[in-house]
C-alpha cells in the first residue's frame, strides 16, 4: 500500500468500484494511505478518478467493495467540508445565508460561526451580497467559508483553482495557502496540476492508469510555506519535474 | 413621447378608427360600434364588475387548486419514481381532454354555480403547472444536491433549501402560461353551469349573444381579457418580487 505506516492515516483499502454501464472498473483493490493533519493533493489526468477518490472520501459514493477508514476523523455530520469545482453558491442566498447553510442543516444558529469563516477568507465585507455580484475568485472563497464553517476535521477540495485566470488562481491559492496554515484540518485536493500540487501541499500522490493506481507517492520537501509564492524555486521546479514524469 | 408609446397608441387609433368605420356601415347586432359598447358599459356598470369578479375569482380559485395539485404531484414525482411511473401517464391523458367536453359532465357531478367553473379552471390549469414543477423540482445541479447529501440534509430539508428555490423560476413560467388558461377554463365552465344567479362573465357573454346585445356581448369579452390580463400582470409581480435580487430574467443585463 503506497503511504506512510501509521495508525494515524486515512486509508482507502482494496476498494473496488464500478459505474453502472461501464465497461470495466474504475478502481479494484485500489489502496492508499494519507496522512492525518496534512495537506495532501492527489494528482493526475483528466477523467481518471481523481473526483471519485474525493467522493469516496466524502461519502458521497459507498465504494462496491473494500473500506473507506477516515481514522474516526470525521463521522459526524459537518465533520467533513467540500469545496466543489464549481463554487455551487445557492443564487437565491446571500453569502452570509450561503456560508451558514451548513450549520443551517444541523439546525444550529451560529451567526458568530459564520462571520469567523468569512472573516477567515477576507470576505466579511461582502456579507450581504448575491453570488451574482462577486467575481469568480470571491465566489470561491465563499465557497471554501461555508465548508469550514462548521469547523471540519477534513477538508476536501476538487480542483477548486481549474476554472479561474491565472492572476486570481495565484491570488486564491495564497488566500487557501494561509488559512490552512491556521487550521489543523487535515486537506486532501484534487487537481491536474503537478506544480500547484507541489505548491500547495505536504504530499503529492500521482494517480493514473485504468483501474486507477498510484504511480508515485511524495512527500513534498520545501523550503518556504506553502503557497505560490515558492514557484521560482529551483527545489520546487526539480520536484515538479520527477513527478510530472511519472504522470 | 418614445416610439415605445407612440407606435402601439398609432395602431390603437387606426383599429378604433377601422371599427367606428365598420360599425357605421353594418346593423349594430353584428358590430356595435366603440360608443355602443361604452354605452353598454355604462348602463350597468356594477353588473359587468361583479360578473368579473365572480369569475375572476373562481379563475383564481382553480389556478390555486391547479397549482396545489401540481406541485403535490410534482414533489410526490420526485420523491417517488413508481408514482411517476404510474400517475404521469394518466396526468398527460387528462390533459387531452378537451375542457369543452368535459364541462357538461362536471355540471352532472357538481350541479350548477360556481364549483363548475373552478373545476374546469383547475384542469384546464392543472398540467402546465405540473410540468413546470416536474421539471423545476428535477431540473437541480447535481451537485448542488451532493453539497446537501454530504450535510446529510432531511429530504424536507433538500425540498425548501434547495429545490423549492431552485424550482421557482420554472414554476411562475408555468403560472404565467396558466394564469390566461384559468379565465378561458372559468368561462367555459359558466358556459355550461351558470345560471346568472348572480351573472358572471360566462353568463353574460351567452346571454347577449343570444338576445341580439352585441354591444355587451364586446363589453363581456373586454372584461373577460382584462381579467386575464390583470391575472398574468399579478403573477409577473409576484415573478419580479420573489426572484428579483438573484435571477438574471429580473436583473438586465449580467456583469
Amino acid at each position: 500500500m503506497a503511504g506512510p505506516e501509521s495508525e494515524n492515516a486515512l486509508k482507502l483499502v482494496d476498494v473496488g468500484l464500478r459505474f453502472p454501464g461501464a465497461p470495466a472498473p474504475l478502481l479494484d483493490g485500489f489502496s492508499l494511505r494519507l496522512p492525518r493533519g496534512q495537506v495532501s493533493a492527489l494528482v493526475g489526468p483528466s477523467g481518471c478518478g481523481k473526483s471519485t477518490l474525493l467522493r469516496l472520501l466524502a461519502g458521497l459514493l459507498p465504494p462496491d467493495r473494500g473500506a473507506v477508514d477516515l481514522a474516526g476523523l470525521a463521522e459526524a455530520p459537518g465533520a467533513r467540508g467540500f469545496v466543489f469545482q464549481a463554487p455551487n453558491l445557492l443564487p437565491w442566498r446571500t453569502v452570509a445565508e450561503n456560508v451558514a447553510l451548513p450549520l443551517q442543516l444541523a439546525g444550529i444558529d451560529d451567526p458568530a460561526a459564520v462571520d469567523a469563516a468569512l472573516d477567515r477568507v477576507g470576505l466579511a465585507s461582502a456579507r450581504g451580497l448575491h453570488p451574482h455580484a462577486l467575481s469568480g475568485g470571491m465566489r470561491m472563497r465563499v465557497s471554501l467559508a461555508r465548508a469550514l464553517v462548521t469547523r471540519p476535521a477534513l477538508l476536501l477540495l476538487d480542483e477548486p483553482f481549474g476554472a479561474l485566470d491565472a492572476i486570481t488562481r495565484r491570488g486564491l491559492q495564497a488566500a487557501f495557502a494561509e488559512v490552512w496554515s491556521r487550521l489543523e484540518t487535515t486537506v486532501v485536493m484534487v487537481t491536474h496540476d503537478v506544480e500547484e500540487a507541489v505548491l500547495m501541499a505536504d504530499v503529492v500522490v500521482v494517480l493514473g492508469g485504468a483501474p486507477l493506481s498510484v504511480r508515485a507517492w511524495h512527500a513534498v520537501k520545501r523550503a518556504s510555506p506553502r503557497g505560490p509564492a515558492g514557484r521560482f524555486s529551483s527545489a520546487v521546479g526539480d520536484q515538479v519535474r520527477r513527478l510530472e514524469a511519472a504522470l | 413621447m418614445s416610439q415605445r408609446l407612440l407606435l402601439p397608441l398609432l395602431v390603437l387609433v387606426a383599429a378604433l378608427a377601422a371599427w367606428s368605420a365598420g360599425a357605421a356601415a353594418l346593423p349594430p347586432v353584428l358590430l356595435p360600434g366603440p360608443m355602443d359598447v361604452l354605452g353598454a358599459i355604462s348602463a350597468d356598470p356594477g353588473r359587468l364588475i361583479g360578473a368579473a369578479l365572480r369569475t375572476g375569482s373562481c379563475a383564481l380559485a382553480g389556478l390555486g387548486i391547479g397549482a396545489l395539485i401540481g406541485a403535490g404531484l410534482g414533489v410526490g414525482f420526485l420523491w417517488s419514481r413508481s408514482l411517476e411511473l404510474a400517475v404521469y401517464p394518466y396526468a398527460l391523458l387528462l390533459q387531452t381532454l378537451p375542457v369543452v367536453a368535459v364541462a357538461p359532465l362536471l355540471v352532472v357531478w357538481l350541479g350548477y354555480g360556481a364549483p363548475v367553473a373552478v373545476a374546469a379552471s383547475a384542469l384546464v390549469c392543472f398540467f402546465p403547472l405540473l410540468t413546470a414543477a416536474h421539471v423545476g423540482l428535477l431540473g437541480v445541479d447535481p451537485e448542488q444536491v451532493e453539497l446537501f447529501a454530504l450535510y446529510k440534509a432531511s429530504r424536507w430539508q433538500e425540498l425548501r433549501w434547495l429545490r423549492l428555490p431552485a424550482a421557482a423560476p420554472a414554476a411562475f413560467a408555468g403560472l404565467r402560461t396558466a394564469a390566461g388558461l384559468s379565465v378561458i377554463g372559468a368561462i367555459v365552465g359558466e358556459f355550461v353551469g351558470s345560471n346568472g344567479d348572480p351573472p358572471s362573465i360566462g353568463y353574460l357573454v351567452l346571454r347577449s349573444a343570444r338576445s341580439a346585445d352585441t354591444a355587451l356581448t364586446f363589453a363581456a369579452v373586454g372584461a373577460a381579457a382584462a381579467l386575464a390580463g390583470a391575472l398574468y400582470a399579478a403573477v409577473r409581480a409576484a415573478e419580479a418580487l420573489a426572484l428579483r435580487s438573484y435571477h438574471p430574467s429580473q436583473r438586465g443585463p449580467s456583469r
